[in-house]
């Protein structure tokens, strides 16, 4: 997600051509986003159709992007580089803010089947105490 | 320009096409690859090349491949590098500069702002992918007729429109800067042609350009900014840029401006460049003619004298509007060069 809030600054504030643009963030950017957009800028140098390319790219494992991340990314790759930079703003931000509701429901979810856990852990605890006396 | 560089031109335009329209621009003999001026994609119609100045259909011998819709945003996302938004000013402008001085020109269906202004094109209808062909050698023989008292005399360039003054200008531009600061107002990117900063045509190496802005504000901003010494511009339109033009003369710089018209008393007609006229901003006139599909330069000195006032095309005492004011320096014998191709930046008669 930072290295979409990087992008969309790029392109709005510098007006970056994309390819200048997913350099910047491929050295900005670490792990997994790091090395999608040092995959996206060596290879769009030779891309014709950018939305189908890009829908292709998404999808590869080294990214470790969970399948409903994947359908809220791939939208933007009708958008990018197509239009002026305000509407390729407003779609990279309702991406990220659709991205970011997901990680809070993600880590909800997570917090809650941490406390279902500890509950049955200690029940577990508690009848293998009542078990063994 | 030798066969080699306009062949790599056309090879670089060509790459920028679509995929499917590349091998019919390249069904083109060498002889005709070397002669294309443009490309020529209008939706729904046949696939075009101007070659010599006659249309093509491509491929060449064949069937004409039929333009679609989506070739055209095919060509615009390679020539913006699908950077839309990086060239969302000029695009709005109609055009798109190119590597190599190569120009995309556009139409369509356009989007207006709240002035009334093209923002944006939703759909584009036709592009025009012109091969650059920038010709150099054309200003050092006009050079020493420019001159007075061994200082650049501010000097006009009249032609009408495809006549060859863009390319004129860009050359002297690129001669005065071996021995000059320049300081070049390049509002639509046609004389420099700079594509991310770098100017894709030689203007020479001590030119400064400024680009996508108006005349006025630009012109202020270098003559703060850059104190040039000369300062090169396109056409001028309106009595501010008029006014500007004024005002930088009176810091002791001098120009170097194009304008429209076959001949020097239209300058007359027109209140902007009368004034510039009137008050010596402008010295020499350069009148680019065309004598049997070849190019002439003309260069005129404009003397002190009155201006009579308009008076249906005749003056006060019943003459014609120069009557004088127009002295023929130089008049450059006929071109025994190759034939001009066409209208467009092609070569010269000196």
């Amino acid at each position: 997600m930072d290295g979409l809030t990087l992008l969309r600054s790029e392109i709005v504030d510098g007006r970056t051509p994309l390819p200048e643009a997913a350099a910047l963030c491929a050295r900005r950017c670490t792990g997994a986003s790091a090395r999608f957009f040092t995959a996206f800028c060596r290879e769009l140098a030779g891309v014709q159709d950018l939305a189908g390319w890009y829908g292709q790219i998404l999808h590869r494992p080294e990214w470790d992007l969970l399948p409903e991340d994947i359908v809220l990314l791939e939208p933007l790759g009708a958008v990018l580089g197509r239009y002026d930079g305000a509407l390729q703003a407003e779609a990279i931000q309702a991406c990220c803010q659709r991205l970011q509701q997901n990680g809070e429901r993600a880590r909800e979810e997570q917090q809650r089947r941490g406390r279902v856990q500890r509950a049955t852990g200690l029940c577990c605890g508690i009848a293998l105490a009542l078990l063994t006396l | 320009m030798t066969q080699e560089k306009q062949r790599q031109g056309f090879e670089l335009a060509a790459g920028l096409l679509p995929q499917r329209l590349q091998a019919a621009a390249r069904s083109l003999s060498v002889q005709e690859q070397v002669q294309c001026e443009e490309f020529r994609l209008r939706a729904g119609q046949p696939f075009c090349a101007t070659v010599a100045g006659r249309m093509v259909p491509l491929p060449a011998g064949g069937p004409a491949l039929t333009v679609q819709g989506q070739d055209l945003t095919e060509l615009v996302a390679q020539c913006t590098s699908h950077s839309v938004h990086t060239y969302a000013q000029q695009i709005a402008g109609g055009y798109v500069p190119l590597p190599g001085g190569c120009r995309l020109g556009l139409c369509g269906e356009g989007v207006l702002d709240d002035k009334g202004s093209i923002r944006m094109f939703r759909t584009f209808t036709a592009a025009n992918l012109r091969i650059a062909r920038p010709i150099e050698g054309l200003a050092e023989p006009l050079l020493p007729y420019l001159e007075e008292e061994g200082q650049w005399a501010g000097t006009l360039i009249l032609s009408p429109p495809g006549g060859g003054k863009t390319t004129l200008l860009r050359d002297l531009v690129r001669v005065l800067s071996q021995g000059h600061d320049v300081a070049l107002l390049d509002e639509r990117g046609e004389i420099a042609a700079c594509r991310d900063g770098v100017p894709q045509h030689d203007v020479g190496p001590h030119t400064d350009i400024i680009t996508g802005c108006p005349k006025g504000p630009a012109l202020e901003a270098m003559l703060r900014a850059m104190g040039p010494e000369l300062m090169a511009l396109d056409e001028i339109t309106s009595a501010s840029d008029a006014n500007a033009i004024r005002l930088a003369h009176g810091c002791g710089c001098r120009f170097l401006a194009t304008a429209h018209g076959a001949e020097p008393q239209d300058l007359l007609y027109r209140p902007a460049y009368r004034s510039l006229v009137q008050q010596r901003v402008f010295r020499r006139l350069v009148v680019i003619r065309r004598r049997q599909g070849r190019r002439v330069y003309i260069v005129y000195r404009i003397k002190e004298g009155e201006l009579y006032e308009m008076a249906g095309g005749r003056d006060d005492r019943g003459g014609l509007w120069n009557d004088g004011l127009f002295e023929q320096l130089y008049a450059g014998p006929p071109y025994s060069g190759p034939k001009i191709l066409c209208g467009r930046a092609d070569t010269v008669a000196v």
